[in-house]
């Protein structure tokens, strides 16, 4: 899984006044156990992680939903806005 | 003997003979026959019509021919193709990939497109020695007939006349071959056709498929990761000569939704690869991937995640990691998988993050991450845990083949937070983090971190054994 972007960490910490590194690197400890289920195995242990992932949202970052949707459309505007390089065109005199 | 050299300017096939008109231009030719008498053998036969064969393909494709007979006469005796230095792969076609591939083709090349009446020039999105790449060819390339060329600084490569075209791009375009066989290491980039929403069992359609350009700025990006950072694993040695690179990119759905829905959205913004889908969905372009990268623009998930290979059992390469034994199968029973967000920053390593975890084995040694303290289970490379947080990190890490790799005590530039009982082993860039860890705190060029010596080592011939199976 991708670390998480330095730009979502501040923008989590900024829409939820309070929450600590250590509560979004938790959620983190979740996110990863979660991916490294095998999908379909271990229901159980897969429910109760996204129990817990779900608390510590709900207790200590209410707008994270709001926030990875911000982060989307930001990054869906910086990826459409990049320039691509430009050829190079020369006409050849005519002979 | 006397030697003609030129183009085929005209070719004129007879009842018995070939006329053929050898020149630099249409007004000035020399004109040589081939005849097919009564009294030629099979072989003189065969041999004739593989002669005649090589004129119409050389006519189609303007290149300049060699023509042995004897001085003062017409007869041709032998043809032969004198070959290029630098070679296209596939066609040329408008906002399509492109590549050449060569040796020796410097950093500074540009791609040189040439006919009667005009140049156009353009820089390359990525370079290796072996492999000119274009992410789009442009529409200013003229249609048609012209010559491409590689130049760069003390460097110019041959010309070769291509035909370029304003069609619907490649479904299926491989943008490196690879060596030459069947069963190349392949990397595979796809455009991921359906999305499973986060419940389960529905499907919705990948915006990727209505965003060609953006399909090709990831790939493009993703090479570059891979092929051009500091990081050095699949490009040591010049490996990623023998390796294959494709693209799939088809907006034509066949089959299920479930059959084409290579990424399931994931809360709470994760893209995870729908890995026991990959392989069918390659079958159907007869490509076999060992690795492959799904790429969607879901306006909504665009956390990359990826899934370890699981090798079939033979053939392989035997190791040891702290005495035990393990293998490096040869082949992928389930190719690796990873997904790549059309909208994720281009600032970061995420490609070769993933591929760290996806070109891994689930059960030989998966390649973790380093950024959270949790056990996935299992045989982790990269990672070891203490039984305390308090406890010493151990100075040795493991034993690889006989070879002892130290433990990282300072968790390179990052620290270990004072509850983790995890530990890392030494890396090669001690400024900088691991690239399996949080590349994004390097307090400089995120670009520039490296995996660990351990990892390093036990990756690289795991590489080769499949490069070279």
């Amino acid at each position: 899984m991708e670390p998480l972007s330095p730009q979502m960490r501040d923008a989590l910490k900024r829409a939820n006044p309070g929450v600590t590194d250590r509560d979004i690197d938790r959620s983190e400890e979740i996110l990863a156990q979660l991916q490294d289920l095998d999908p379909g195995e271990e229901p159980e242990l897969s429910a109760k992680l996204a129990r817990e992932f779900g608390r510590i949202v709900k207790s200590r970052m209410p707008r994270y939903l709001e926030v990875t949707q911000a982060i989307a459309k930001a990054e869906r505007f910086e990826a459409l806005a990049r320039v691509r390089s430009v050829p190079r065109i020369v006409r050849k005199p005519e002979a | 003997m006397e030697q003609t050299s030129g183009i085929v300017q005209r070719l004129n096939l007879a009842a018995n003979a070939v006329c053929v008109w050898i020149g630099p231009d249409p007004s000035n030719v020399e004109i040589f026959v081939l005849e097919f008498r009564p009294g030629d053998g099979a072989h003189a036969l065969d041999s004739k019509k593989s002669l005649v064969n090589l004129l119409v393909k050389a006519r189609g494709a303007g290149y300049e021919i060699g023509i042995s007979h004897a001085p003062n006469e017409s007869m041709i005796n032998s043809i032969s193709l004198s070959g290029f230095d630098i070679s296209p792969v596939g066609f040329a076609i408008r906002n399509d990939f492109y590549s050449i591939t060569g040796s020796g083709i410097p950093q500074d090349a540009e791609f040189v497109f040439e006919n009667d009446t005009t140049v156009v020039s353009i820089a390359p999105d990525m370079v290796r020695p072996h492999w000119a790449f274009l992410s789009e060819l442009p529409a200013a390339v003229p249609l048609r007939r012209v010559n491409v060329s590689l130049q760069g600084s003390g460097y110019a490569s041959d010309a070769v006349p291509i035909d370029v075209f304003a069609r619907p791009p490649e479904r299926v375009r491989v943008l490196y071959p690879g060596a030459p066989k069947g069963d190349a290491y392949t990397l595979a980039f796809v455009a991921n056709p359906m999305l499973e929403v986060e419940e389960g069992g529905h499907f919705i359609a990948d915006p990727i498929l209505a965003d060609r350009t953006g399909f090709h700025e990831v790939v493009t990006h993703a090479l570059t990761n891979l092929l051009t950072e500091a990081e050095d694993l699949l490009r040591q040695d010049n490996m990623d000569v023998h390796m294959r690179f494709v693209a799939v990119f088809d907006d034509v759905l066949a089959d299920s939704n479930d059959s084409n829905a290579l990424v399931k959205l994931v809360p709470p913004n994760l893209i995870g690869p729908r890995q026991n889908k990959f392989r069918t969905y390659m079958a159907r372009y007869d490509e076999v991937a060992d690795v492959a990268f799904a790429i969607s623009a879901s306006s909504t998930h665009t956390r990359a995640s990826a899934r370890n290979t699981q090798d079939a059992g033979d053939p392989n390469t035997a190791f040891t990691y702290d005495g035990d034994n393990h293998v490096h199968g040869h082949f992928a029973e389930v190719p690796g998988a990873c997904t790549l967000s059309r909208f994720g920053s281009r600032g970061g390593l995420t490609p070769l993050h993933e591929f760290g975890h996806m070109a891994s084995d689930l059960e030989n040694g998966r390649v973790t991450d380093l950024y959270v303290d949790g056990n996935p289970g299992g045989f982790q490379v990269n990672k070891k845990f203490r039984a305390n947080s308090g406890d010493a990190v151990p100075n040795n890490f493991g034993d690889y083949d006989g070879t002892d790799f130290l433990s990282d005590q300072n968790r390179d530039s990052l620290g270990y937070p004072a509850t983790w009982t995890s530990y890392h082993a030494v890396p090669i860039d001690p400024h900088r983090p691991n690239l399996m860890d949080d590349y994004w705190r390097a307090a400089t060029n995120i670009r520039a971190c490296r995996l660990d010596r351990i990892t390093y080592e036990l990756f690289s011939d795991r590489l080769r054994a499949k490069v070279f199976r």
